[in-house]
């Protein structure tokens, strides 16, 4: 589904990372996990087209109609039209303060959707707050600020589906979230890739939540992939530096990181 | 034995480095309000207007603008007038009070002083709201949804600029010329010299270039505070920053322009 090939980010003279390669299958939740400030959120600005890599391919499939393309080589105009594609779930929800939660929702629909009536709208803005757990008839007229952590980000979440998207990322869902917010968060990726067959890329420095719904774990640091496995074999790696950042120990390699 | 010395900064070129900085820098700041400028007349031209935020817009810069815009101009129409009408009455000039507080306020003070309400009112509103979105991610939201940011947010505040100012302007002129009146009368000048004066020196002529003065205000306030908006850096601070860069800069452009007009109508 999606296949990263010798991607590099260069922030002027700086070396976010270079030489990554990665692939992600269809319907697989694929999450990078890594110190702060190591490239993660970048990665994730790259996939959804919004930050552009200093070299290197990112191919998206996009089924037998429109083929594979890649999104470094589109022009604005291709990627905006490609981004339908793909929905991004931000750190903060991102929602639109100005908009009522049933406008942020909506609000995908009524730029590609202009042929559709009111009531069509309203009934598939519905269906998503139900779909991402939220309680329809109190939520949807609620502006964001009126809104918790938890549930700015299912509507967050309600909007990223919204035009029903082949890809999901997700940038740390489950930060600034209590326990139990945070699993339902977790349940709810799980359901999009076993309901909806969606595939997600994920970036989060939550270890926990990470092994508990990856199909795959990558750990980037110093600019580049350390280690890429299944959830079990990262939990056990050899390698001391995804060991400590595993096991969240103060002591060892990546001490100096800040 | 001693560590080998660190390679220390640049050397500062002083005073002339710092200006020639400053210099780039603005030049820099002005070049890409250009292009944004650019982008947005592009964008109108090819029809991508949302008529219902264009008039969510302009009744903010103007309905929300107006009350302030006209008390400035009254307020200092009225100290103008006080010190011509002294001046003019010791020379036994009654007759030409109006039709000077007329050209001036019509002409120069009316745009002017409207232009400065609304950069500082509207102005930073504008670079507030465009920064609180960059530093929440809400500009990269609308970017993933396929929107882009300047046809969704740029183009509805520059055409409610150019449809709000030369009326506000137009009102806030009205306004100050009335609002010199009372002080004239007070001074002696009768309603029909005053008011026989002020027809007889506002032409069509001075009318429209306020008008065209406003416009072109409306204009530099929206796409500057715009501009100032979207390059806002990280953080709470740097939406002050934005704010305060914003109304500087607009003030500053709006009296370059205003020169630059005067110059032309001159």
């Amino acid at each position: 589904m999606i296949e990263i090939r010798d991607l590099a980010f260069h922030r002027g003279e700086q070396v976010i990372f270079e030489g990554l390669d990665l692939h992600v299958a269809e319907g697989e939740v694929l999450s990078v996990i890594g110190p702060s400030g190591c490239g993660k959120t970048t990665l994730l600005k790259c996939l959804a087209g919004l930050d552009r890599p200093s070299a290197g391919s990112i191919f998206l499939n996009l089924g037998e109609d429109d083929g594979r393309v890649d999104l470094a080589a589109l022009n604005e105009e291709r990627l905006n039209e490609v981004r339908r594609e793909i929905g991004m779930v931000f750190q903060y929800a991102a929602l639109f303060d100005s908009l009522s939660v049933r406008e942020n929702v909506a609000f995908p629909m009524y730029r590609f959707w202009p042929d559709r009536s009111e009531a069509e709208i309203d009934a598939e803005v519905r269906r998503l707050l139900a779909q991402v757990g939220l309680p329809v008839d109190t939520t949807i007229g609620k502006m964001p600020a009126e809104l918790s952590g938890g549930m700015r980000k299912r509507v967050g979440l309600a909007r990223s589906l919204a035009l029903q998207p082949r890809v999901l990322l997700y940038d740390e869902p489950s930060s600034g979230l209590d326990p139990i917010s945070a699993a339902s968060i977790d349940r709810l990726i799980l359901s999009m890739r076993d309901q909806v067959g969606v595939t997600s890329v994920v970036v989060s420095h939550h270890v926990a939540n990470v092994l508990r719904t990856s199909d795959t774990v990558a750990m980037l640091y110093g600019g580049g992939l350390i280690a890429v496995g299944p959830p079990d074999e990262i939990a056990e790696s050899a390698d001391e530096r995804v060991r400590q950042f595993i096991t969240g120990s103060a002591e060892g390699p990546l001490t100096d990181i800040d | 034995m001693s560590a080998p010395a660190r390679p220390g900064p640049v050397p500062a070129w002083g005073p002339i480095g710092a200006l020639g900085a400053a210099v780039t820098a603005s030049a820099e700041v002005v070049g890409s309000c250009v292009l944004l400028w650019g982008q947005t007349v592009r964008l109108v031209r090819a029809g991508r207007i949302s008529l219902g935020a264009t008039l969510r817009q302009a009744d903010a810069v103007g309905v929300g603008s107006l009350p302030m815009a006209a008390l400035t101009c009254v307020f200092t129409s009225a100290v103008l007038c006080l010190y011509v009408t002294d001046l003019f009455s010791r020379y036994g000039f009654n007759e030409f009070i109006g039709m000077l507080m007329g050209q001036v306020v019509v002409r120069e003070m009316g745009p002017l002083l409207t232009a400065i309400v609304v950069a500082s009112r509207e102005g930073s509103r504008i670079a507030a709201e465009l920064a609180a979105m960059k530093v929440t991610e809400q500009l990269d939201a609308l970017r993933s949804l396929a929107t882009d940011p300047v046809e969704y947010l740029v183009v509805p505040r520059y055409l409610g600029g150019l449809l709000a100012m030369p009326l506000l302007s137009l009102l806030s002129s009205m306004a100050g010329v009335a609002g010199a009146y009372p002080v004239a009368a007070a001074r002696g000048v009768s309603s029909d010299v005053y008011w026989g004066s002020v027809m007889r020196g506002v032409s069509v002529s001075h009318v429209g270039g306020g008008l065209v003065k406003a416009l072109l205000f409306g204009a530099i306030i929206t796409i500057v505070a715009s501009r100032t908006g979207l390059h806002t850096g990280f953080g709470a601070a740097a939406v002050g920053r934005s704010v305060t860069a914003s109304v500087v800069l607009c003030i500053l452009l709006v009296h370059i322009a205003d020169f630059g007009l005067a110059l032309v109508f001159a």
